[in-house]
């Protein structure tokens, strides 16, 4: 038996395959019923009859395909970030007609960043392949990472842009290089963290529905 | 004299998972061979399109409990072999402990009397 490639199948591939799975059942079914005496075309009707909803069934196979879920979980977060996305430029803009201080323009990066991060962490323990689950952990931390650098580089620029700023508001140079440096760190323990409890948690569900 | 046919049965919720891990548990089978074991095993009884089987076998594949491989048939033709893994072969020996618990549970109810050396508390119904 042929190995069968498990990952980056196209939709069409994904399609072809179910369709070969289901043409080979409903020829031997055919096969079948002519063997019992059916004429070809008695045997293929009951064959296409017992078989049921070709398209229905269909979309349940590709429904469970992989690449399709994983399609369906960025297509997902891609939504979910461009909402966020949305509401911090116009909470933002709001903000900066208001005048406001670093950490609220900080928090503000951090909303989309640190849901994204738990996001993946929690998608961690229900991926399939460890290839799937590094990915998950590095695009977790990677938007956390990205939230903490912005957040405290346009934190700083909004604070400097503000009338008759402090001289705090100018002693960016270090902490935007800890964070360039070393924001992955937080989000990898984050989206880790959030990955064990999550595996913990399920394995605890797991255990009090099965106990008896 | 006609011969009455046996009443045709609707797969109870649930146990078409285990009923194919059952079928897989003999070896590797393509969907035709299973729905044929199925039909064999359960004496022709079970009133069930043939098609439903498969969004399960691929829901069975996406959780690991079956491998899907690309084989060629016994008529030479290409088709999907589905394999047992060693998951599956565990939710099939935990599925069928449950499945024969609940089944004496309601039997031992409907027969009006406790099933031997097991307390009611055991069993949890939902």
């Amino acid at each position: 038996m042929s190995q069968q490639p498990a990952r980056g199948r196209r939709r069409a591939e994904i399609d072809a395959e179910i369709e070969a799975e289901f043409h080979f059942h409903l020829e031997a079914l055919t096969r079948e019923l002519e063997a019992e005496g059916m004429t070809p075309e008695e045997a293929a009707q009951e064959a296409s009859r017992r078989f049921g909803d070709l398209e229905q069934f269909a979309a349940g196979c590709r429904r469970e395909a992989p690449e399709e879920r994983t399609k369906l979980f960025v297509r997902t977060g891609i939504a979910i970030t461009i909402v966020t996305l949305l509401a911090v430029t116009w909470i933002d803009g709001w903000r900066e007609a208001q005048g406001h201080p670093l950490h609220e323009e900080l928090l503000l990066h951090l909303a989309y960043g640190f849901p994204l991060a738990l996001a993946a962490g929690m998608r961690i323990p229900f991926a399939r392949g460890w290839l799937r689950r590094i990915g998950l952990l590095v695009a977790g931390s990677v938007c956390f990472w990205l939230s903490l650098f912005l957040g405290t580089h346009m934190g700083y620029g909004a604070w400097q842009s503000m009338p008759n700023p402090p001289e705090e508001a100018y002693a960016d140079g270090a902490k935007l290089m800890f964070a360039l440096m070393a924001g992955w760190l937080p989000g990898a323990v984050l989206v880790l963290g959030t990955a064990i409890v999550t595996a913990v948690c399920r394995a605890l569900l797991r255990l009090i529905l099965r106990a008896p | 004299m006609a011969t009455s046919e046996p009443a045709r049965l609707e797969i109870p919720p649930g146990t078409l998972d285990l009923l194919i891990l059952r079928c897989l548990a003999d070896g590797p089978k393509h969907g035709y061979a299973i729905t044929r074991r199925l039909r064999e095993r359960s004496g022709e009884r079970f009133l069930v399109e043939e098609g439903t089987l498969y969004p399960a076998l691929h829901r069975l594949d996406r959780l690991a409990l079956v491998k899907a491989e690309w084989g060629t048939s016994e008529n030479n033709r290409k088709a999907r072999f589905y394999r047992i893994t060693a998951a599956g072969r565990r939710r099939l020996a935990e599925g069928t402990s449950r499945w024969q618990e609940i089944a004496a549970a309601v039997t031992a109810v409907l027969d009006g009397s406790p099933a031997p050396g097991r307390p009611f508390t055991r069993w949890r119904i939902s």
